[in-house]
């Protein structure tokens, strides 16, 4: 495919942030536990809540916040 | 957890218990000045265990009976000091429907100006699983077990809303945890009444007494307002205004069959029962459209 040097430099972002933040809007309920428990990447928008970002460099409260869901509508994946 | 909180973690209810979340909810519209006022419940026993706090704001714990006469008390103080906050009293369906219920109705006959929470997870929870007023026809529970020659609970679930409506208070309203904005939002319309009573009834599913996996809590609240086993409506100045379920509404079976309180149901000789549930809600249902 490509070499070492290409490669790195195509995939930078997965190296850098391997964790990337999935929420299922359908099935928020808008309850406000992961904007309570991680307000440095959830906020609530309305009725529901959004990740402020959705691939980071390290997992830090975002995986309470999937814990504390009600509904269990955030996953988190390791790329 | 945020500065706005009014509740904060370390709560130490069973896994899968939507009180808290409902609480916190309540708390962020209700806001920093607030009086929280506890009969003995669930929520009590999960949040304020000696010597650690759950509460962001200031907690008065009560007798079983009283919380709405402390409530009473707290804000005819509160007017003496010249102070504003919301008074808000919180009680379980033990606490509101049984024992509480003579404190209740002189708090609404005085008119002070209370916001009263009935968290109903539809039986004496904390204490093992007694039957309360509340139980719903045809569950388990460990004091109305079924049998040969029983059914599980052989009562319909008291009328509370219509009790507390009859007595004349401007806002009533029944709110489900499945619904958060719709609680919010009416939980908004409580504490805006001017010195006058208001009363919400909130079901929150019980992981432990309904016998259902934790993960399922949301879903089950979902269900119940979808079947019509429990309609979200609010009675405004007197006028009844359905919020949901609107349109079409599931059969029963698919709510019962998800608890295994009522598994025994199922069984050939109780079927029988089931299609008396779905007359009830049909007929319930039936009945507040033509009131609207």
């Amino acid at each position: 495919m490509t070499n070492g040097k290409d490669y790195w430099k195509t995939n930078r972002r997965w190296f850098l942030m391997p964790f990337k933040i999935i929420l299922d809007r359908d099935a928020c309920i808008g309850c406000g536990s992961c904007a309570a428990i991680c307000p440095e990447n959830w906020v609530m928008e309305g009725d529901k809540s959004k990740p402020k970002k959705t691939q980071v460099k390290e997992i830090g409260c975002n995986k309470e916040a999937a814990d504390a869901c009600p509904v269990q509508c955030i996953t988190i994946k390791e790329i | 957890m945020g500065v706005k909180c009014g509740f904060y973690q370390g709560a130490t209810n069973c896994c899968g218990c939507p009180e808290t979340i409902a609480i916190r909810n309540i708390l962020e519209v209700a806001g920093k000045n607030t009086v929280v006022v506890n009969a003995t419940s669930c929520l009590e026993i999960v949040s304020s265990q000696y010597p650690h706090t759950s509460w962001g704001v200031n907690y008065i714990h009560g007798a079983f009976e009283n919380a709405s006469a402390i409530a009473s008390g707290v804000t005819l103080a509160l007017e003496k000091l010249g102070k504003k906050g919301n008074v808000i009293a919180i009680a379980g369906d033990g606490g509101t429907l049984d024992i509480g219920l003579q404190a209740l109705s002189g708090t609404l006959e005085r008119g002070d100006k209370i916001c009263f929470i009935c968290m109903d997870n539809n039986a004496y929870m904390n204490t093992g699983i007694q039957r309360s007023s509340a139980t719903p026809f045809g569950a388990w529970t460990t004091t109305s077990p079924p049998g040969k020659f029983s059914i599980g609970e052989e009562k319909w679930k008291k009328p509370i809303v219509e009790i507390v409506a009859a007595h004349r208070t401007p806002y009533v309203a029944t709110a489900s945890i499945g619904f958060i904005p719709d609680l919010k939002e009416k939980v908004k319309k409580a504490l805006e009444k001017k010195n006058q009573p208001s009363f919400i009834h909130v079901e929150c599913p019980c992981p432990l007494g309904w016998k259902f996996n934790p993960s399922k809590t949301i879903e089950i609240a979902k269900l119940a307002v979808k079947t019509g086993m429990w309609i979200l409506y609010e009675i405004h100045n007197g006028k009844l205004n359905i919020s949901k379920p609107a349109g079409k509404r599931k059969p029963v079976e698919e709510y019962l069959k998800t608890q295994g309180r009522f598994a025994h149901l199922f069984k050939p000789r109780n079927k029988h029962i089931i299609k008396k549930i779905q007359t009830h809600v049909d007929d319930e249902w039936e009945r507040l459209l033509e009131n609207q």
